[in-house]
């Protein structure tokens, strides 16, 4: 009786253990995200045309829970130019900067996956709630590396910031931005975006017919 | 006894209800305070800055801010570019050259040579140009990445049956080491000079600009002779490197609304992330 109540006991608290060490990992956190995605990509059920929306559909929901696109699209405008653009505007430019961006991309694995393998090499945690997590995409033998830049919000590991091949996305949308609001004005910068949207839209529709 | 094992048990049911409530308990905290959520010390500038910030996106806090614009300052790298105009035109050029000419050509040779076939000859001349990043690794005082690079040279020429097969990539100590003079002269502390787009051969500075003319010296395909087969086998080379990467510029173009500066930008960064490498 006893040695089986401290057996049990043992076995609870080595499970403790190894849950805490687990617990809260940014690469462990990302690497479920990644695989779903991953998963969504080779289900044979989206192969038709017609079903590439649904599927798309299916990547933002996974996307939406491990990308903090809120602070993404925050990031891209400096910090005195956000004081410029009113609380319609901000709302207006964060919605279409991660609609842009994320039919970008989604369309561009959707069209060009062709079961590359994702590795993830390693994390590197610079404070408590910052990290990074080094990944490369294997295309063949091509090697495509990709780091993100996670923080801890609310309890979950974020992804707030993307290298690809050491480019920074938040740094090259934010350089680029910086550059058009020198000349334009915030609405044209958001309806530019809108119509980068659009573009996108119009682009699918046709490959779908 | 019994009553000691009970409290372990409810000790350890307790901390691994910890792991999992953690998200719960962090949650609730942002409500509460704007405070941060770890054990960092709070920032001192957070009294001053809140009433500036009111307006800021919500679910941001002040110290996550800082964080993210740290983070997007570290991402921007600038280069003069003081011949933008003709740059410019280059880059235009070479964007026609690309939809016109290029990519037709990449894509009906992609249709025609089967990938096993392509990603030979892409390896062959990736082992071909073997002394160009050796010599730089010497350069560098990098000997032990030039030894690796001899290395695979010796066993992708031999077992690889002239480099067309890579065997040593089944090794990862063997991996390449990709290094050019641009980058040897970045690692000696020469800065960029300024930017240039160059047809045909796309962005470079006038460090990388200067680098890859040494560079050909060491690329073999430049003493075929007559010099239009050398340039011929470089055209080829083109297509085939090419057929692996169709879709991608048509992204980087879509996906900005200034593909000039924002290819600019993107070229400088990687080649800073390469030579610190």
């Amino acid at each position: 009786m006893n040695i089986k109540t401290t057996s049990w006991v043992l076995i609870l608290i080595i499970f403790g253990m190894t849950h805490l060490a687990h617990a809260d990992q940014p690469m462990d956190e990302l690497k479920g995200p990644v695989e779903q995605i991953i998963h969504i990509l080779k289900d044979p059920q989206y192969k038709a045309a017609s079903k590439k929306e649904l599927q798309q559909e299916k990547m933002w929901e996974i996307a939406r829970n491990i990308f903090d696109f809120n602070a993404i699209a925050r990031g891209t405008i400096t910090r005195y130019r956000w004081a410029d653009f009113t609380p319609r505007q901000r709302e207006e430019f964060i919605d279409v900067f991660t609609k842009f961006i994320g039919d970008i991309y989604f369309k561009k694995i959707q069209s060009e996956y062709h079961n590359e393998n994702v590795v993830f090499l390693k994390q590197e945690m610079f404070t408590e709630s910052k990290a990074r997590v080094m990944t490369k995409i294997q295309r063949g033998t091509i090697e495509i590396p990709i780091d993100y830049s996670m923080w801890l919000q609310n309890g979950r590991w974020k992804i707030f910031n993307v290298y690809v091949e050491g480019v920074s996305l938040l740094g090259n949308y934010r350089d680029q931005f910086e550059r058009f609001l020198t000349n334009s004005s915030i609405e044209d910068l958001i309806s530019e975006l809108k119509k980068k949207v659009e573009q996108q839209k119009k682009e699918e529709n046709v490959e779908k017919k | 006894m019994r009553c000691i094992s009970i409290i372990v048990i409810v000790l350890a049911v307790y901390t691994t209800g910890c792991a999992h409530n953690s998200a719960m308990t962090r949650s609730v905290a942002p409500l509460t305070a704007s405070s941060p959520q770890n054990s960092d010390p709070p920032p001192l500038s957070g009294d001053q800055k809140s009433s500036e910030d009111k307006n800021e996106t919500p679910g941001l806090s002040d110290q996550d801010l800082n964080t993210l614009y740290a983070e997007a300052e570290a991402g921007v790298v600038h280069v003069a570019d003081p011949i933008e105009p003709f740059n410019r035109a280059m880059y235009h050029f070479n964007d026609k050259f690309y939809f016109w000419i290029l990519k037709p050509v990449a894509q009906g040779y992609k249709f025609l040579v089967p990938t096993p076939l392509r990603t030979g000859v892409k390896n062959f001349f990736y082992n071909l140009i073997t002394p160009v990043r050796m010599v730089n690794c010497i350069l560098q005082g990098k000997f032990y990445s030039a030894g690796t690079e001899f290395t695979r040279f010796v066993i992708n020429s031999t077992v690889g049956m002239l480099g067309f097969v890579d065997p040593a990539q089944n090794y990862p100590m063997l991996k390449a080491k990709e290094e050019d003079l641009g980058q040897t002269f970045g690692n000696y502390g020469i800065g960029n000079g300024c930017y240039i787009v160059w047809p045909f051969l796309g962005p470079s500075t006038l460090r990388d600009t200067v680098g890859m003319t040494g560079d050909l010296f060491l690329n073999p395909v430049n003493y075929v002779r007559p010099a239009e087969a050398a340039l011929g086998i470089t055209a080829y080379e083109k297509v085939n490197t090419t057929s692996f990467y169709i879709g991608d510029y048509e992204a980087i173009k879509e996906a900005s609304l200034d593909p000039y500066s924002a290819i600019r930008d993107a070229y400088i960064q990687n080649r800073k992330k390469k030579t610190k490498e």
